[in-house]
């Protein structure tokens, strides 16, 4: 395969798992905000 | 409703997250795209070498945050505060994402230039242990329900963990490997033009670090929040029904 073929691969691969990692986080934290708010919570 | 529920506020974020998040995430675009498109090809290994500017600076930040681990983990058994517990866990799930895609990026870099996707050279096997000992570290944590005896255990394993961690690093150098030397140990072995492609990347992975640590950390806090908030609206719910 290309040498190419490597360097897409790596690049791709970072930026997937470290955005997905933090879109998962916002995600959390949107969830939590939301669930502390039903709970009684007042920003 | 009871007045004192009402009267509870949600913690906001730290308020340099966000720029710190836009900061980062601008710095690890440019850092990227200097890698990627600027940087020359090696002599040696062509193209390939560009691999370099997302497996070190990822190798780097997980053994930095296993140290902070380390520091937070003494700090929590010191001091017995909660936040040391609660940045240790999130810097230790942090660095273990950190760990495993430096596992695979050097594997998608050694395909090409060793001709295999794995082989157990003393520096991929510490690094794999690396990775174990810290996934242990998560689940420890995930099924040890009380808080306590959590937060204990976690130190004890973030501090003897963390002996592993030089043994990762100075691998290459105690034992005849496969895998390079440190890069930026070896006398000439890297040039200006190309350590100043690897600093960027070092310091936007850095940021990226940094932020999402605090951000799992905020996320953390607010979730054992909500857990302790349910906690006391059951026991007032149940105080009130035994008054009834």
């Amino acid at each position: 395969m290309s040498e190419w073929f490597y360097i897409w691969l790596a690049f791709g691969l970072t930026w997937v798992v470290v955005g997905g990692y933090a879109w998962r986080l916002r995600g959390r934290q949107v969830a939590a905000e939301r669930g502390l708010g039903q709970n009684g919570g007042v920003r | 409703m009871n007045n004192e529920v009402i009267s509870r506020v949600v913690p906001p974020p730290p308020r340099w997250l966000r720029p710190l998040g836009w900061i980062a995430l601008l710095g690890f675009v440019a850092a990227q795209a200097i890698g990627f498109l600027i940087s020359a090809p090696d002599r040696d290994m062509g193209n390939l070498q560009k691999i370099m500017y997302v497996h070190v600076p990822s190798a780097w930040v997980a053994m930095l945050g296993f140290f902070v681990v380390f520091v937070l983990s003494i700090a929590f058994l010191v001091t017995r505060r909660e936040d040391h517990d609660r940045r240790a866990a999130a810097t230790a799930e942090v660095s273990v994402l950190f760990t495993a895609l430096t596992l695979v990026l050097g594997s998608i870099w050694g395909r090409p230039t060793w001709g295999i996707w794995w082989t157990w050279d003393p520096r991929l096997t510490s690094t794999a242990i690396m990775l174990l000992i810290y996934v242990g570290y998560l689940a420890l944590r995930a099924f040890t329900e009380d808080e306590d005896r959590r937060a204990r255990w976690s130190a004890a394993v973030g501090i003897l963990g963390f002996l592993n961690v030089p043994i990762v690093y100075f691998s290459v150098k105690w034992w005849r490997t496969l895998h390079q030397v440190q890069t930026i140990d070896a006398a000439g072995a890297i040039d200006s033009a190309y350590a100043l492609a690897l600093l960027l990347n070092s310091i936007a992975f850095l940021l990226v670090f940094v932020w999402l640590v605090a951000l799992r950390a905020h996320v953390a806090r607010l979730e054992r929040l909500r857990e302790s908030w349910i906690e006391d609206e059951a026991l007032v719910r149940t105080g009130s029904e035994a008054h009834v």
